[in-house]
């Protein structure tokens, strides 16, 4: 299957690239440490909430506000991870070999998006393997939340992937690539502040605020609009991301 | 093999290729020879299904490039003016990547690859990373990625295009290798590299079609009979008559200081024999005028 060879490739190379590694370490260890601090402190402010009669769960102590700041780290850094996805191609004239081989552009976006998908699944599931561990053995937190919560992260990579295939696929050079995807993730993320707001903005904000979905999820919200947004959008880049790669046959 | 009917190409307003139709034969290796800027590789790039067709129709082994592309694209091979290499590769990886893009069997993969890099002379290069190629060696690696899945039709534009005389030699000898084994399409701007490798010849000049088919039809067909020009040493009386007599001449004429031009009869060469008359007079130069290089000229110049 085409779209699995060209993925393997995708995720072969970024191993490969030092950068693919920074940004890991990044955010394993950011990430690892802000877990580690609100795992201490969720720890301590239970035991004096107890003895008010209050009670705060694990989930909303601890996971919600991990979700969301790794959200937000990814949103950071993603744009940097997916900025070569099509530049190597452009670079290299590389391009040509994928478009007199016999696939289609589906499989060329398809498998970059998928293996970077890869990258993501395995840095995530790896590099924070530790952390349902943590939480079973410091308190008994109910499955569906924990498992909303990390879901979360890998349907925001879902959709920043697709974002940055996208951009890729608009341009040559990587650094615009990454700063078209990253201007793209921001203008989602603050879309959020709209919410509040009466009338159309409002709206706006509710349907296409990234951080408003994320928090959501990370509540342990699973809904039907929260998860239309992610789908519906990573389909959306995929697709237009697909017209462009056709496109490059017409320019 | 490859049937191109009325082929067209805009970018915006400007035309790059005008109505263009050529058919090449099964297992003929086609020159494909313009100046640059001739609308040689953007017709190759239409053939492959790298860029699309503003109108007009082409068949790549019976199969429409637009209609049925995917199975026109399998029975080609595409070596493009600049080799689509991922330079942080290495040769062997990046072939066997190429094999699996072009749907070569997995049980037939490892030995495609281990023939492509025997063909191109790569073998001993398997493991080194294409980044730290020669440029003749990365033109070889090209060249693999094109045949490693054994196509039927070999698109290659230009390629001894920005090589040294002693890489030139080395590919043109692969592709002269490659003859009869694929059916190739050769672009190129290099006269030479029409006559030592090509058995038939299309000339395109601004985009359309001036001239196609071998080197005797295109000199029939531009008019220019086979025209000697000759110099010798030591000039003496009845030299003109001897080279009248000399078969395959239909005339001659004297130039004064040792120089002669002759006309060969239609459809013959005297060169040979010409050239051995004249050794006995100190032959010091002896100029085809009716050669591929003034056709050419003549060619691109009618347009």
């Amino acid at each position: 299957m085409m779209i699995l060879q060209i993925a393997r490739r995708e995720l072969r190379q970024m191993v490969r690239t030092p950068y693919a590694w920074v940004i890991g370490s990044v955010l394993l260890l950011i990430g690892g440490a802000f877990y580690s601090f609100g795992l201490a402190g969720y720890a301590d402010y239970a035991a004096q909430s107890a003895m008010y009669g209050e009670t705060i769960s694990v989930v909303q102590g601890v996971v919600e506000q991990f979700v969301v700041v790794m959200g937000l780290l990814l949103v950071l850094f993603m744009p940097v991870a997916t900025m070569r996805l099509f530049a190597d191609e452009h670079r290299e004239g590389a391009m040509a070999l994928l478009l007199t081989s016999p696939i289609r552009s589906w499989d060329v976006v398809i498998g970059k998006w998928l293996g970077m998908m890869g990258f993501w699944f395995g840095l995530l599931g790896a590099g924070f393997a530790y952390i349902p561990g943590t939480l079973y053995w410091f308190a008994d937190p109910p499955a569906g939340p924990v498992l909303a919560g990390f879901s979360t992260l890998l349907l925001l990579t879902s959709l920043g992937t697709a974002i940055g295939v996208l951009a890729g696929s608009l341009t040559r050079s990587p650094l615009i690539a990454a700063g078209l995807s990253w201007g793209a993730l921001m203008l989602l993320w603050v879309a959020s502040f709209l919410t509040e707001m009466d009338g159309p903005l409002g709206s706006i904000g509710r349907t296409f605020g990234l951080s408003g979905h994320v928090e959501g999820m990370a509540a342990g919200l699973v809904t039907t609009p929260h998860l239309a947004f992610f789908a519906l959008g990573t389909l959306f880049c995929l697709f237009a991301a697909q017209q462009r790669v056709e496109s490059q046959r017409w320019s | 093999m490859i049937r191109a009917d009325s082929l067209s190409r805009h970018f915006g307003s400007q035309l790059a290729v005008d109505s263009l139709s050529f058919e090449v034969a099964e297992g003929e290796v086609l020159g494909f020879l313009g100046p640059n800027g001739a609308g040689k590789t953007t017709t190759m790039r239409m053939l492959t299904g790298a860029l699309g067709i503003s109108s007009g129709h082409v068949t790549i082994d019976g199969h429409d490039v637009r209609t049925d592309s995917l199975a026109a694209r399998r029975s080609l091979g595409y070596l493009p003016e600049s080799p689509p290499l991922y330079s942080e590769m290495r040769v062997g990886d990046y072939l066997d990547y190429a094999a699996r893009l072009r749907q070569v069997p997995s049980a037939a993969r490892r030995d495609a690859v281990a023939r492509a890099l025997g063909r191109t002379g790569l073998t001993e290069a398997a493991g080194r990373i294409i980044a730290h190629l020669s440029k003749g060696f990365r033109q070889r690696v090209g060249i693999a990625q094109a045949l490693v899945h054994e196509p039927r039709l070999l698109v290659l534009d230009e390629p001894t295009s920005g090589l040294d005389p002693a890489q030139m030699a080395e590919i043109r000898a692969l592709i002269e290798d490659l003859r009869g084994r694929h059916t190739i399409l050769l672009s190129t701007h290099l006269l030479s590299e029409v006559t030592q490798s090509c058995d038939r010849v299309l000339i395109i000049a601004g985009g359309k079609k001036v001239a196609e088919g071998t080197e005797s039809e295109l000199r029939h067909a531009l008019g220019a009979q086979g025209r000697l020009r000759l110099t010798v040493a030591r000039p003496v009386d009845g030299i003109t008559e001897q080279l009248l007599e000399t078969a395959g001449v239909a005339s001659a004429e004297a130039l004064g200081g040792g120089r002669y031009e002759v006309h060969a009869a239609e459809g013959e060469d005297p060169r040979e024999a010409i050239n051995q008359l004249l050794q006995n007079y100190g032959l010091l130069e002896s100029r085809s005028e009716g050669d591929l290089e003034e056709l050419y000229l003549k060619a691109v110049s009618i347009r």
